[in-house]
């Protein structure tokens, strides 16, 4: 891994300030920029990887949703609507159906992202690729949901690695294609703390039961603290279980990330982006305020009291609070950038090995994947595949 | 007869640098240098190519700082990887596009998004809000009429 995070932090704060500037449109430049940087920080055995996206194809792939989503919001979503008021004389029933309909769609695009992503990525001259399968992944991640919601998640280990299994399986890097191996239940230990806070859960509810409340209490929030941790630890712990169980062409691959250095990353990366925004923040709420104070006291007639933030004084603080709102946005994506997402995959990226080394060597170059729709599916539905 | 050469020469370039031809994975050394007549970074040890230093573009945004990829404008994978940026000062071109994407096409597409979008909002939707409007039961019209929301939009549509 190479690179600084101040950097880092310039180039987001720079293409964010433009994106302001052009009102949105330069964000799809942002995103290109941004992934080319973190892209190139990465050197697997000594050589950076590529990513060769087009801010052009983004545009036209999130105005591709735009159109399918227009679709959905005005022509499905009005026959519904008109079908609901008709059969049952009300409009909740469309409103149900909408919504149920939008969760495939999610699956779909973040599938439809990631072979998008792939597609951009180069190391050592090679393309990444995944097979299409998007609607096959959204119909096995919806039943996977299903399962794992009635079981009250015993079975998200199953989901995890059976999902995972899915991409994994239809990845290539040139020619060759990449295997999940392992079981499901090689992913258990990744529950324990969990577990435990289901049990400590279960020892405070018991305790407020018999009367102990403040003891009752003070063990629930204990396990709501450990529950927390063990989200990070779960996600953390399958990656790593995950990716040891990866092999492409012979190649094994091993990373040792520590789930407590993660989650440290966040909260502090996290504190660090609210305590920068906090002053900017202030001011704008006390802005806020006097301009809907400005209001009230207009209608009760008291113009004297607030004659300093008429007229033109106003304009100046409508247009300073929009400053600060985008000074706030700005920071805030610039240090979560620089303070979150590039330490993690510093810590991740930092333990990687591929053995044997030279396994790769015999990969061929794959050919082009066109997909000019690129992610627009996931970044109008903002899917949380972001980076 | 002889010829002078008058005015300032560069220095002369040479490095070691890496060599990805797109077709394999195999990383070439190969030593690099510009050959001033013909103005080309050309490959000596390791592989074979002559690049007109016009053709080569930077790969930008690069991490780190300390190595510089290059491409040649209109190909898509041979990559050299220079461990240092000497050669930028050389590349007339170094930051162009290098024009790869179909760019032309892709604006074509975005043009005829923006279109069908329109074409929805402004005259699919009360196109076929009015068709439908007709197979509302009148036992369900009733509440919706009493609504708020539709009173206040029925209040701004109708004049006076």
């Amino acid at each position: 891994m190479v690179g600084t995070r101040r950097a880092l932090f310039w180039l987001a704060l720079k293409t964010g300030v433009l994106t302001v500037l052009t009102l949105g449109i330069y964000r799809f430049w942002m995103k290109t920029r941004l992934r080319r940087w973190y892209w190139s920080a990465i050197r697997p055995g000594g050589h950076p990887l590529e990513y060769v996206g087009d801010p052009i194809e983004k545009l036209l792939g999130f105005l591709f949703a735009v159109v399918i989503l227009a679709f959905y919001i005005g022509i499905v979503n009005l026959l519904l609507m008109f079908a609901s008021f008709a059969l049952f004389q009300g409009n909740f029933a469309a409103y149900a159906i909408s919504l149920i309909g939008v969760i495939p769609i999610w699956f779909y695009a973040q599938y439809r992202a990631r072979r998008y992503v792939l597609a951009r990525t180069r190391w050592r001259g090679l393309r990444f690729g995944l097979e299409p399968g998007a609607w096959g992944y959204a119909g096995r991640a919806l039943m996977h949901w299903v399962i794992t919601l009635l079981t009250l998640g015993l079975l998200w280990p199953r989901m995890t690695f059976w999902l995972e299994k899915y991409k994994t399986d239809r990845t290539f890097y040139g020619c060759a294609r990449m295997h999940q191996n392992g079981k499901w239940t090689m992913l258990y230990p990744a529950m324990m703390p969990f577990f435990g806070a289901a049990a400590l859960g279960a020892a405070g509810v018991a305790g407020i039961y018999l009367g102990n409340i403040p003891l009752g209490t003070g063990i629930c929030i204990i396990a709501g603290f450990v529950a927390i941790y063990g989200l990070a630890f779960y996600r953390v712990r399958t990656l790593q279980l995950l990716t040891n169980h990866k092999t492409i062409n012979g190649v094994g691959l091993t990373i040792t990330p520590s789930p407590f250095r993660v989650l440290l990353i966040y909260v502090l990366g996290t504190l660090l982006a609210c305590a920068v925004v906090f002053v900017p923040l202030m001011l704008l709420g006390v802005l806020l305020l006097l301009i809907q104070s400005a209001d009230l006291l207009a209608e009760m007639d008291l113009e004297d009291v607030i004659a300093p933030i008429a007229g033109t004084g106003r304009y100046a603080i409508i247009a300073a609070s929009a400053l600060l709102y985008f000074t706030v946005f700005l920071l805030w994506s610039a240090i979560t950038n620089a303070f979150i997402t590039f330490p993690i995959i510093r810590h991740y990226f930092a333990s990687l090995t591929l053995a044997p080394p030279d396994g790769v060597i015999s990969i061929r170059q794959r050919p082009r994947d066109e997909f000019a729709e690129a992610e627009g599916f996931a970044d109008a539905l903002d899917v949380g595949a972001s980076l | 007869m002889t010829v002078l050469k008058v005015g300032h020469r560069p220095e002369v370039y040479s490095a070691e640098a890496v060599y990805f031809d797109g077709t394999s994975a195999v990383p070439r050394h190969v030593s690099v240098t510009v050959d001033e007549d013909s103005r080309s970074l050309v490959a000596h040890a390791g592989a074979d190519f002559r690049w007109p230093l016009a053709d080569i573009r930077e790969v930008l945004d690069q991490a780190g700082g300390d190595q510089m990829v290059i491409q040649r404008v209109g190909d898509p994978v041979q990559r050299v990887i220079l461990p240092n940026r000497d050669l930028a000062p050389r590349l007339p071109n170094r930051t162009r596009s290098p024009r790869i994407a179909k760019r032309k096409a892709l604006f074509g597409w975005s043009v005829a998004a923006l279109a069908s979008v329109a074409l929805i909002i402004f005259v699919l939707v009360p196109a076929m809000a009015n068709q439908l409007a007709r197979f509302i039961p009148p036992k369900a019209n009733a509440p919706l009429a009493k609504s708020p929301l539709i009173r206040s939009a029925l209040h701004w549509t109708r004049p006076g």
